[in-house]
């Protein structure tokens, strides 16, 4: 691992590139630190494709990986309050979010965004789901949704 | 273009106004002197265009919000976090889902997550 003042290039789907501290993404991305624990990463030159993530997303999570490094000290009232507060985005902020962490496999995040998902999930109705996720078209067919709502009328 | 058909116009959809244009098209070609029509399949064209990004553009945008065609990994863990009622409930939301849920091979691995419970039965 180097030392916690070098800084690795992470460029976005929109070739935007940003730079953050090493130490900041080794420790949250398993993906990032197994890049430089194998030496592949140049420090010169290289710059870490992300395709598909974009710009605002990326720079979510890396707000995200720096306030947990320097932070993580805090109370947990405290990382809790703000974890809500970073994770206060419409269902398609939070598919990217969820996609980026995926991809980069930051583990708290994740769990952080599986909790969140859960929790929209959990007492929900069938409508109200589909309404909080965002999801337009159910992929049944008229005939099967019909059934569906005869059968489990309380679910919706 | 006359009167009528400017009206036409105003009150069609504009992904079937390229099409009208087309049907319109062999009546108004060969024109020199008659400025409208070299207007008419500019417009034409343009709106043909929008057609074809605003329609891309929509299909990613569905894409991309698409919590119900999320992969399989990511839905497992979800799930596994969920009560069991729930999960069950979530085989109603969207067909990608349910197909999910009703595989065996999930219920095997709900139960090495579910914490063993006694079932009781009159």
């Amino acid at each position: 691992m180097g030392s916690p003042l070098k800084k690795i290039m992470l460029c976005s789907s929109e070739k935007e590139i940003f730079s953050v501290e090493e130490q900041v993404m080794v420790q949250h991305s398993v993906i990032i630190n197994n890049m430089i624990e194998d030496g592949s990463y140049n420090y010169e030159e290289s710059k870490i494709p992300l395709d598909c993530v974009d710009s605002k997303t990326l720079k979510k999570v890396i707000d995200y990986c720096t306030y947990h490094t320097h932070h993580h000290n805090d109370n947990q009232e405290d990382l809790e309050a703000w974890d809500a507060q970073f994770l206060n985005v419409d269902s398609n902020g939070l598919y990217d979010l969820l996609m980026a962490a995926n991809y980069l496999e930051i583990r708290n995040l994740l769990d952080l965004i599986y909790r969140t998902i859960k929790n929209m999930i959990k007492g929900k109705k069938i409508d109200e789901i589909r309404r909080i996720l965002n999801i337009k078209d159910h992929g049944f067919t008229p005939e099967e949704e019909e059934q569906n709502r005869k059968e489990y009328p309380h679910f919706y | 273009m006359t009167g009528t058909s400017l009206k036409i116009e105003a009150s069609i959809e504009p992904q079937c106004l390229a099409f009208v244009y087309i049907l319109d098209l062999r009546c108004c070609l060969p024109s020199p002197n008659n400025h409208c029509h070299v207007r008419v399949i500019g417009k034409m064209i343009k709106s043909l265009f929008q057609c074809f990004f605003a329609r891309r553009v929509r299909k990613s945008q569905i894409r991309r919000s698409y919590f119900a065609s999320l992969p399989v990994d990511i839905i497992t863990d979800i799930f596994v976090r969920l009560p069991i009622k729930f999960v069950l409930i979530c085989r109603c939301v969207c067909k990608h889902w349910n197909t999910f849920i009703s595989n065996p091979n999930f219920a095997k691995l709900l139960f090495t997550y579910t914490p063993p419970a006694i079932m009781i039965r009159r």
